[in-house]
């Protein structure tokens, strides 16, 4: 976002409103900023004390960077910044519960293991979405199968909890517990909620029980935004809100600072009843450009990206006295298999790029597998171990696991490898272990630590040496000395909480749309913006669908590619149906010359035959 | 010891390069050429990288030779005039900066000497991080090149960092398309560590001595070959035994040692001169500027050569000489000789039968256009060749720089009267 020095008569009312209030901000309209403003109001004007402030986000990444944003000091540290399940988690140990929660990796373990063991025909993200929205939907006991309760059997065994347990066990906590709900409704004069179109019904139901009468509410969002609904997220939440409390305040954020006026106005056909006004007097770019097929969209890309910067060799030169960069540019997708042959057509021109969010090279399987390895080296907990038997990698027997889990009290893995009993494959992996550890001690480097880790437990072979000789060449910046391994484990949870996102570096961004939300790029490219990507008919929510390209849209800062093709993956593909709501004045539709030459030459061959037709 | 150094060359894992340059056909050209120090170039590539690593062993301090099988069995196709020579291989690569500063997008080359594969691979590894090695030779980085040379700091002090081909308009420092207008608007608080500067093709000492930030720092010459037949077209003459770092302390101190360069005619360049092809109008810089860069034919903005972007940038007139400066030589390569004294094109199999049959009898190239008395040369059988290497010495060469687009033209002969009039009738050669 860039600065902004004068606040909006929106911006002032949402961040001075006395009672409770709804911010809408739409994209690029300050939401942060405002979010922000209205804490320093309640601190500095109202003079609240900090002791009655909650703010709730949906990522901890966003808790960390609103507390980095108010630059916290010691007084202001009283103010509570958390997620949803932070604060429910942090909450429910105060009144003494004990919780043990299941790690993501072990969650993953278990849907795998009977996805397996039951022969089902899921996949382990749709099985772990069901488990998700039957938890949170609690009250349609319709969706409950036996496939759930095995899992939650499973769960219950090691008697630990899923995020989406936590939350049901506050909800029905702060329902029983009405001295609890007291205490945390006259704690918190002041709620504040980011992100709100992002809440799912149990998040909601569990806002309604610490607010009461003279709570002061503040949510903000962008109901035009909400993406995550198959992940329970709820886009009536907004509307919702406002029939449960009429009194609320509705203040909507309407002028777009980020983009420039033709990206707004065509963005805006989409919502036409929250239309956003620019800010920017440049018209900016929206093109609609179609071309042939997935290899010659992913070469106008390329091209693209090359013409902007001015030529990466000679024989392209052309001048540019604009600033342009790498990193000004990202490339949407609706999902990671379109981007395979842009990847190959960027490796081919040298374009420097990176990947971020799910298909970094830190969570390929076998990377993700050291980087564990290193980080129970480096600290030698009962914790760190199970990460590694839990690691996708090892693939190891559910079984072993509940051995080792079962050997309950003895937190210290000296102790609990001296009295496991021999356990197929489990006293292999604890050998392994035993002499990396003394690898460790004696002060072998990073990198030849690695190089034992790929040894020992066979991680080389020709479909993973590439990415672990791209590993090893970025562990060398870390040195090889004692501290190597911290600082390595430093960066890697930097990256990870960064959605593996390294903003610093001047390469161009590949990205899903879901990923790239809350960022903003000078040049984007949305790819596919074909029926069947953009929107997904099958299953999907076409409303979804449309916020899911209206975020994409308005990543934008300056100019926006829409690109299609006519043939993808050798099957006649269709334009995406919402080209008919966004189509019409700030829209320039262009050919791609491949696809020209293409035609030119079909007709000439057609005319040929048709006239040889006539001998 | 005296050595020829050609610094800046690619390997055939980069664009638009020929398929023989692999460490082999370098071997083998260095010793028909008489280059004493070649650089392997393209070090950032992963696939070069590891073939360097095998093929190469450590000779003296910093510097590589061919591991004597491989060499033995290339030495076996030389003739006894070339074959006695060392080859040393010294690694380098060049590295393409594109990025933003100061409001513009900025493309500069700049080129990297280690003295350790360690070295390279520390460098690899940063860079790998930044940008894709493995696309091309050259690789593309989004990095500031003040980063870059900050980085190499970082890893050992004895890398040297020299940007390169200074002049061209489009990948380059001082390069009017997308350079900078000095180092220290390029490097700023690190303009002290740029020690050296490549002159590149498009220009010669004499140009760079103009500018004032290059006074007192090493001017440097390599050919950036894209064929091994090219290596040693420009090239630094060092007075210093076979040793990575007196050949590096030599450009840092800009001493004694470093005793000059070869290099090709400036003029010879697309454009060295200004002009519009077009409207058939050459323009030497002064002309330029007395017209406002306006083309006195047709009225639009004439395009303006490299010598035109020196002269913006100069502090010295032409012809202005910095005390500690080198010796500048100037060559023609033996081929286009030969080619010329024939009238024929330098890619005719009868020049290169003669050329081979040249250096089979007196020995490299730069021995015979530097070295060898002219009377040898006569008498070895020669005795044209013998007059134009004699010429070519003394620089008395026919020279018509190029302007717009068309390459200029360096010639023994103003035309074919000239030409036959010369040495009788060539039939020796
Ligand atoms: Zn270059
Ligand atoms: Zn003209």
């Amino acid at each position: 976002m860039n600065v902004i020095f004068q606040r909006t008569s929106e911006q002032e009312k949402a961040i001075k409103s006395q009672g409770s209030v709804i911010v809408k901000a739409g994209p690029g309209t300050g939401k942060t900023m405002t979010l922000i403003g209205r804490i320093y109001f309640l601190l500095n004007d109202l003079k609240i004390n900090p002791e009655e402030i909650l703010v709730l986000t949906f990522t901890q990444k966003a808790a960390q960077e609103i507390k980095e944003r108010l630059n916290i000091e010691s007084e202001k540290s009283a103010i509570t910044v958390g997620t949803f399940h932070s604060f429910a988690l942090e909450v429910l140990l105060d009144e003494g519960l004990k919780i043990k929660l299941a790690s993501e990796a072990l969650r993953q373990k278990i849907i795998k293991e009977i996805i397996l063991e039951e022969r089902l025909k899921t996949t382990a993200r749709s099985f772990a979405e069901n488990v998700s929205n039957f938890k949170n939907f609690n009250s349609n006991s319709s969706n409950l199968n036996k496939d759930i309760l095995l899992y939650q059997s499973k769960l219950e065994r090691d008697d630990l909890k899923d995020f989406d347990d936590l939350l049901s066990i506050f909800h029905t906590k702060l329902k029983e517990d009405l001295k609890l709900k007291n205490k945390l409704q006259s704690r918190f004069g002041h709620i504040l909620i980011d992100e709100f179109q992002d809440t799912n019904i149990l998040q909601y139901e569990i806002l309604k029980q610490v607010i009461n009468s003279r709570s002061h509410l503040f949510v903000i969002g962008d109901p035009n935004q909400s993406i995550y609904e198959f992940r329970g997220a709820d886009a009536q939440v907004f509307s919702r809100l406002k029939d449960d409390y009429s009194e609320i305040e509705d203040i909507r954020l309407t002028k777009n600072f980020r983009s420039c006026q033709d990206i707004v106005q065509v963005s805006n056909r989409l919502f036409p009843k929250s239309p956003l006004n620019p800010n920017q007097t440049d018209r900016g770019k929206v093109m609609l450009i179609e071309t042939l097929n997935e290899y010659t969209e992913s070469e106008w890309i390329v091209n693209l990206i090359t013409t902007s910067i001015g030529g990466l060799d000679l024989n392209q030169a052309v001048s540019n006295d604009k600033e342009v960069n790498f990193s000004d540019f990202a490339i949407l997708y609706r999902n990671h298999n379109l981007s395979k042959i842009l990847v190959q057509k960027l490796k081919e021109s040298g374009i420097p790029f990176q990947r971020i969010g799910e298909s970094s090279l830190y969570e390929k399987k076998e990377v993700s597998f050291i980087i564990c390895v290193l980080k129970f080296l480096n600290h030698q907990v009962m914790d760190n171990f199970y990460l590694i038997l839990e690691n996708d990698f090892l693939n190891l027997d559910y079984k072993i696991l509940h051995k080792v889990k079962d050997f309950n009290g003895k937190k210290i893995w000296l102790d609990m490898k001296s009295n496991i009993s021999s356990e197929k494959g489990f006293t292999e992996i604890v050998l392994k272990l035993e002499e990396l550890i003394k690898s460790f001690k004696d002060g072998v480097g990073l990198q030849q630590l690695v190089l034992s880790i790929c040894d020992k437990f066979q991680i080389k072979n020709e479909s993973t040496n590439l990415d672990i000789e791209q590993f090893l060449s970025i562990l060398i910046q870390f040195g090889n000395d004692n501290y190597s391994i911290d600082k390595f484990i430093h960066f890697i949870s930097w990256l990870n909480e960064n959605n593996f996102y390294d903003k610093k570096s001047n390469k161009v961004v590949l990205s899903t749309i879901h990923s790239a939300k809350g960022l903003e790029f000078k040049y984007v490219v949305v790819m596919g913006f074909e029926d069947n990507l953009i929107p997904i008919i099958k299953g999907g929510s076409i409303k979804e669908e449309k916020r899911l390209l209206y975020v994409a849209m308005t990543r934008a800062k300056n100019e926006l590619y829409l690109t299609y093709t006519r043939i993808r993956n050798k099957r006649k593909t269709k334009i995406s149906q919402f080209k008919n709501i966004i189509k019409g004045e700030g829209i320039v539709e262009m050919v791609d010359k491949s696809l020209e030459r293409r035609i030119k030459a079909k007709e000439k061959w057609k005319l040929r035959n048709s006239q040889l037709k006539f001998f | 010891m005296q050595l020829i150094v050609d610094l800046h060359l690619h390997s055939h894992f980069s664009r638009a390069t020929s398929k023989s340059l692999t460490l082999e056909g370098l071997y083998k050209w260095g010793k028909i050429k008489g280059v004493n120090v070649i650089g392997t170039g393209d070090f950032t590539h992963p696939s070069w990288f590891s073939e360097l690593r095998d093929k190469l062993e450590p000779a003296e301090p910093g510097l590589f030779r061919l591991k004597p099988t491989i060499a033995a069995d290339i030495d076996k196709s030389l003739s006894e005039s070339i074959k006695k020579q060392e080859i040393r291989f010294i690694l380098t690569s060049e590295i393409s900066n594109i990025y933003s500063k100061l409001g513009k997008v900025r493309k500069l080359h700049n080129l990297v000497i280690a003295p350790s594969f360690e070295d390279v691979s520390k460098i690899n590894s940063y860079l790998e991080r930044i940008g894709n090695l493995s696309a091309d030779g050259r690789p593309i980085l989004g990095l500031d090149s003040k980063e870059l040379l900050k980085i190499c700091l970082k890893i050992n002090e004895n890398i040297l960092f020299i940007p390169a081909h200074i002049w061209t308009p489009w990948f380059a420092m001082f390069g009017s398309k997308s350079g900078f207008d000095s180092i220290k608007e390029a490097f700023d608080e690190l303009s002290g560590e740029i020690v050296a500067v490549e002159t590149g093709l498009s220009s010669d000492p004499w140009m760079n001595w103009r500018i004032k930030e290059l006074q007192n720092i090493a001017i440097i010459s390599n050919s950036d070959a894209h064929s091994p037949q090219k290596i040693g077209r420009e090239a630094t003459i060092f007075d210093c035994p076979f040793d990575y770092f007196q050949i590096i302390s030599a450009i840092k101190n800009n001493d004694e040692r470093l005793l000059g360069t070869i290099e090709f005619f400036p003029e010879e360049g697309k454009y060295h001169f200004d002009g519009h092809r077009i409207c058939n109008v050459k323009l030497s810089a002064d002309e330029t500027k007395k017209l406002d860069r306006i083309c006195p034919v047709c009225h639009h903005q004439l395009t303006v050569g490299v010598n035109f972007r020196v002269s913006e940038l100069a502090s010295f007139p032409v012809g202005f000489k910095p005390e500690n400066h080198k010796k500048v030589e100037y060559i023609i390569p033996l081929p286009e000789i030969i080619a010329e004294l024939k009238g024929v094109s330098v890619s005719t199999k009868s020049v290169s039968d003669t050329f081979i049959k040249v250096y089979n009898t007196l020995g490299n190239e730069f021995a015979i256009l530097r070295n060898i008395p002219t009377k040898l040369i006569s008498e070895a059988g020669f005795p044209e060749l013998s007059l134009a290497v004699d010429l070519v010495r003394r620089n008395k060469v026919e020279i018509e720089p190029g302007y717009d687009g068309v390459y200029g033209k360096i010639r023994l002969f103003k035309d074919e009267r000239a030409r036959k009039n010369f040495g009788g009738q060539m039939s020796l050669l």
